[in-house]
């Protein structure tokens, strides 16, 4: 898969240590037969090239699971859905994940849209107080400046799509609104640098 | 043959066969949405109590879904925010057990003798912040374009780009150095 090389490639360049690791991480167990119709499935996955499950490498490096755990996993939600519904409308008690005696008491769709409420405004009251390892600015704690920077740096990996994308954000910010008499003043300012075809778009 | 996403979603909109709908969905994606979700959290305990959760806000959800992601794309950023959801109440109210299972190594289970790189390789990704681990995951093991990253993180290829740069960094940093 041509994507995978990239991203192999791009570790590599970028941590030959985290690079090594991932060449040599160990396999985990295949379950027999796992590759019956594997062939099929390539076929498939040649034919539909826009299928975004297809790019998935979910079958590598897989940890392992207790023996039969998905062949009743979809009857047990099903189960636990139909209990919680059944529940709700006759008002009961449900223990919920009962291995780790985890209970919701449940005495009415009023009483538990009032603890919604209630929850809501702790946790968000929760949520500000709390020092949290999460940047809320910019993805994974980088400011718009270290995203510039490393765009500006790695240009050649960008279309213009992608940095009108990565700069689209800013435009739409409130704070840097040009209204219109500033945008009029700074292009009678500028009336020598500014060509009739730029004046005439909506980037002022 | 596998159901198609879009055959799913037509029994989906059926009532009568939205348990049939759901089921279908299940044989589809449950293995990538445990594997993935495995990735975040540190035992398969754990993993499952997540999965389920995932499930049930699905199900409960399935309904307001409109298709403007893909089917999976919409899995998967559910998965995702669960996850982060978990591993955040868990850092805040750690339980003896839940200690207990942070020891063991995330890639594997009590009889399997933990691979001293791999179990530093965890830590060094459980220090990253949410946005970069998740970043970091769908990159290094999921192996993932940035195109498909942007449409579940919700971002620009640039900002993902440049957070996956500063995760491996963040991360060799800490291999070599700790």
């Amino acid at each position: 898969m041509q994507n995978r090389n990239d991203i192999l490639n791009e570790l590599k360049a970028l941590s030959p240590t985290l690079f090594k690791l991932k060449e040599n991480e160990k396999q985990p167990e295949i379950p027999a037969n796992y590759f019956a119709g594997f062939a099929d499935k390539m076929i498939e996955k040649s034919i539909d090239e826009s299928s975004f499950l297809n790019d998935f490498n979910f079958t590598k490096d897989k940890p392992e699971i207790p023996v039969d755990y998905f062949t009743s996993f979809a009857n047990n939600i099903i189960d636990k859905i139909k209990t919680e519904e059944q529940t709700i409308s006759e008002g009961k008690v449900i223990a919920f994940q009962p291995q780790k005696n985890k209970t919701i008491k449940l005495f009415s769709k009023i009483a538990i849209a009032a603890s919604l409420a209630g929850v809501l405004v702790f946790g968000i009251k929760n949520y500000y107080e709390t020092p949290i390892n999460n940047c809320e600015d910019g993805i994974a704690c980088l400011t718009q400046d270290e995203i510039y920077n490393y765009m500006n740096e790695n240009i050649e990996q960008f279309d213009l799509q992608q940095v009108q994308d990565a700069v689209a954000p800013v435009i739409a910010n409130d704070e840097i609104k040009i209204e219109k008499h500033e945008a009029e003043k700074y292009i009678e300012q500028n009336k020598t640098d500014v060509s009739f075809e730029d004046a005439s778009t909506d980037i002022f | 043959m596998q159901i198609t996403d879009e055959e799913i979603l037509q029994q989906f909109k059926d009532p009568v066969s939205k348990e049939k709908a759901f089921r279908n969905l299940l044989a589809n994606y449950q293995e990538r949405l445990y594997y993935h979700v495995r990735r975040y959290v540190t035992n398969h305990d754990d993993a499952n109590d997540v999965l389920q959760n995932v499930c049930i806000k699905i199900w409960n959800a399935i309904d307001n879904f409109r298709g403007e992601s893909g089917l999976y794309t919409w899995l998967y950023r559910i998965a995702s925010n669960e996850a982060i959801t978990y591993i955040n109440k868990v850092k805040k109210h750690p339980t003896v057990d839940i200690e207990t299972s942070n020891a063991k190594c995330r890639a594997g289970t009590d009889n399997m003798e933990a691979d001293e790189l791999t179990a530093k390789l965890q830590r060094a990704i459980d220090a990253l912040p949410d946005k970069q681990k998740q970043v970091f995951i769908m990159r290094y093991y999921d192996e993932m374009p940035y195109e498909k990253m942007a449409e579940i993180a919700e971002t620009s290829v640039g900002a993902l780009k440049a957070s996956y740069h500063h995760a491996v960094k963040k991360i060799e940093d800490f291999m070599l150095n700790h």
